[in-house]
């Protein structure tokens, strides 16, 4: 099938998503991919409006920048699914449906009479993604946990601050974003077996569990072969020898995230030759260091702390007299492996990011103003590229588009739903 | 629960390496796609020479990391830098329906295994290219490895937003929340043993006092949530003392029990040993061909249809003879010729293994 440049991955796909907070990320990826994802409320609207920053700090359920971000492509309705009323026409809608979304307390829907168990029945095709801090069932399947706490279950909080101060998070929340990137991918591998053989199920995604998967990487392993449990070491990265080597360094306005190489790996190698070469140029290498033996002498798995503080001290000297822009451009060019640690100024103002066209602008008629987004999708596929299709929908804004113009409910039902606060 | 392979019969050529690349690729892999890993004897994956090392010996396949996030997959001996060696490359993405790279932009194109290249001869391949900064754009020949990229930037998109609509870049506010208080981490009996304890409403904070019961609690200065964060210092002072007394095992109990969120600050060694994580059966034993049994990690869901194929990560070109024989279709005379050739790589082609952190 040819394709025009006007398809999407996920057409013909409708999605409702109950989520709150982070996890709409699943829904937000989904809908960016073409999937028609219908985001449903608490008549009212969603606490997840509340939280900030907001536009031009106006605190406002309409104006929460959270929500903005998380919610593309989406449109929205409200709905009480407490009610019977609710509950009937949440079901009407999962016939249609390819994708039920949600993260409430594992139960809560089954309560309802709207779990996995009873959506499955009359309409086998059914993919219900759910996601929660620890899964399903087991024994703290019904804690209750935030932000704070998912990060406490797996040992990325307790690793990270300084060497001798307390354990300190990421300061914008990220677990449980990461379970939604996470529940979007087993939803696909469902949703592809669906395609295959009509067959739908149940995703059970935990935020312990993604979040480890995503970002403990090599530490268990570290554990089981050594015993070496992994403690806060500030800006230096500490082995199972015992030597902490520097990840970072201050520079003149900021920091560079970069690591002095040396041992057996020839391209590792080399960054820290070709930035020697630059010191040198600017006369800030010494004879030592110009000859050092980076292969032998470096060898990151036998070198001492003394002499790994004694090198160290060469470069941090010379980062200090450099900004990060500077020693960005010039390792680019000489092959040294170094990134600026950026801000958020630094990010929205990269000029790489913008040649990619990373930026997607989005109309908000409601606010009379275009705002800039993350294009998260934007570079993602050929041939069908990811892209914002709407902003995120008000609350109830496609209610009568949906409720009416596709169910079939009357106008004068309609009303009585929301005189009701049924919607 | 059933058992269906949900990506059964899909195909995938990989030719990344290190991490991002087999991590995601993992996503298919241990869903019931069949992947192929090219590597080279010659030229390791670095991921294969990181410490440590199953009971310190040095080897290629011994390295549990690499092992893992390359788990349920083959691997095959091959040097794209030789004629036969790409000819095999090819075989290899005939046969797969989704190839897979995370080179420095541009190496794929010198081996002449860039998207444009394959089209040619393949159309309808899945082509996933990954690398820090996207192989176009005045930075496409950055090289580098994870921590290095804002790779996650959409994880902090509120904060990008705020930037362009108020012109605020957000600095970092330790473990606090705007919005909340008690919200952080304290210390507790025993050694380096934390919990963390977010309050989010009144009715946490009600529960909170009851399980605290100390008088301080009762203090006007600490009745709102207001009034809290004016106070903040001063009420994590008091908590820490609190706190100091118990176990953090012992106050997550107490807090959940009271409807508090609470939980430990579990390090590696309490993950290892965690309850919820044994019965989601998250760190499975598998069996390594070299290593024997070590643990892995599954991915972040369950699927209820699904158990997913869990098997150890593979030896170098230990799937030489399968993927050659019978995946490819190559016969004794086409592997010896490529053998000799230096196409097909072998452990006699190792070099000497030391390790790198």
């Amino acid at each position: 099938m040819k394709n025009n440049g006007n398809e999407s991955s996920l057409d013909n796909i409708r999605v409702l998503d109950l989520t709150e907070g982070g996890p709409q990320i699943c829904g937000k990826i989904l809908g960016d991919l073409g999937a028609d994802v219908i985001k449903i409320e608490p008549p009212g609207g969603s606490h997840t409006r509340r939280i900030g920053p907001f536009y031009k700090d106006i605190p406002d359920l309409q104006k929460s920048l959270f929500w903005f971000a998380y919610n593309t492509s989406k449109r929205g309705i409200t709905l009480d699914i407490e009610t019977q009323d609710g509950q009937q026409i949440f079901k009407r809608l999962t016939e249609t449906a390819d994708i039920v979304i949600e993260s409430f307390a594992p139960g809560y829907l089954d309560k309802l009479g709207i779990g996995y168990q009873s959506l499955n029945q009359f309409n086998p095709g059914i993919i219900m993604t759910s996601i929660t801090p620890f899964g399903q069932t087991g024994p703290k399947s019904q804690y209750i946990s935030t932000e704070l706490t998912n990060y406490a279950t797996n040992d990325g909080l307790y690793i990270t601050g300084d060497l001798d101060g307390m354990p300190v998070w990421i300061s914008y929340p990220q677990p449980s974003i990461h379970a939604g990137v996470e529940a979007c991918i087993g939803a696909l591998i469902a949703h592809w077996h669906k395609v295959m053989t009509g067959q739908g199920q149940h995703v059970d995604t935990s935020v312990q569990d993604t979040f480890i998967n995503q970002t403990e990487q090599a530490r268990i392993h570290v554990y089981e072969f050594t015993g070496f449990i992994s403690r806060r070491s500030g800006d230096k990265r500490y082995l199972s020898t015992g030597v902490g080597r520097r990840q970072l360094f201050v520079c003149s306005d900021g920091a560079v995230a970069f690591e002095i190489y040396g041992g057996s790996i020839p391209s590792l190698v080399q960054s820290t030759i070709n930035l020697v070469q630059w010191m040198a140029e600017e006369d800030m290498a010494p004879d030592w260091l110009v000859n050092y033996n980076w292969v032998v002498d470096y060898d990151t798995t036998i070198v001492t702390q003394d002499e790994v503080d004694r090198v160290e001290g060469e470069f941090a000297k010379f980062f200090m007299t450099k900004t990060k822009a500077e020693l960005f451009d010039e390792s680019y060019k000489r092959g040294v492996i170094l990134a600026p640690v950026n801000t958020a100024k630094d990010i929205c103002e990269s000029e790489h990011l913008k040649a990619r066209n990373y930026w997607t602008e989005v109309k908000h008629d409601e606010l009379n103003a275009t705002l800039t987004y993350c294009g998260l999708l934007n570079n993602s596929m050929s041939k069908t590229p990811g892209k914002i299709s709407r902003r995120a929908p008000l609350i109830g804004e496609h209610n009568l588009d949906i409720y009416e113009g596709e169910m079939g409910y009357s106008r004068e039902e309609v009303c009585i739903l929301m005189n009701a606060g049924i919607i | 629960m059933g058992n269906c392979s949900p990506l059964n019969g899909i195909k995938v050529a990989n030719f990344s390496w290190v991490g991002v690349g087999p991590q995601g690729i993992k996503y298919l892999a241990c869903w019931g796609a069949e992947v192929v890993r090219v590597e080279s004897h010659r030229r390791p994956d670095m991921a294969r020479l990181m410490l440590p090392f199953k009971d310190g010996i040095s080897n290629v396949d011994r390295q549990p990391w690499f092992a893992d996030i390359n788990g349920s997959t083959h691997s095959v001996g091959i040097d794209l830098n030789t004629p036969s060696g790409l000819d095999i490359a090819w075989k290899l993405i005939e046969w797969a329906d989704v190839m897979a790279e995370s080179f420095t932009p541009g190496k794929m194109k010198k081996w002449g295994l860039d998207y444009e290249s394959v089209i040619k001869e393949k159309p309808d391949i899945i082509y996933l290219s990954t690398s820090q900064t996207g192989g176009t754009g005045p930075l496409a020949n950055f090289s580098g490895f994870g921590v290095h990229a804002a790779a996650m930037v959409h994880n902090i998109s509120p904060i990008l937003m705020d930037y362009f609509v108020n012109g605020r870049s957000m600095i970092r506010r330790g473990n606090t929340l705007p919005y909340a208080a008690p919200h952080n981490a304290y210390s507790c009996k025993g050694d380096d043993r934390w919990c963390a304890i977010a309050v989010m409403n009144d009715t946490q904070w009600n529960a909170f006092c009851e399980v605290v019961n100390q008088d301080w609690t009762g203090d006007s200065k600490f009745s709102t949530l207001l009034s809290r964060k004016k106070n903040e210092a001063e009420l994590d002072m008091h908590i820490n003392e609190w706190t100091a007394k118990f176990t953090a095992e012992d106050i997550e109990k107490r807090m959940q029990e009271a409807g508090v969120p609470c939980h430990v600050l579990e390090n590696i060694e309490d993950n290892y040993n965690d309850s919820q994580l044994k019965h989601r059966d998250f760190l499975p034993k598998l069996k390594h061909s070299v290593m024997g049994y070590h643990t892995y990690h599954k991915h972040g869901f369950k699927l209820s249809e699904a158990e997913g194929t869990w098997y150890a990560g593979p030896a170098l070109g230990e799937h030489n003879e399968y993927v050659l024989k019978e995946l490819l279709g190559m016969t004794d005379e086409e592997i010896a010729d490529a053998l000799i050739a230096g196409g097909i790589t072998t452990d006699a082609d190792l070099p000497v293994v030391r390790g790198v952190i």
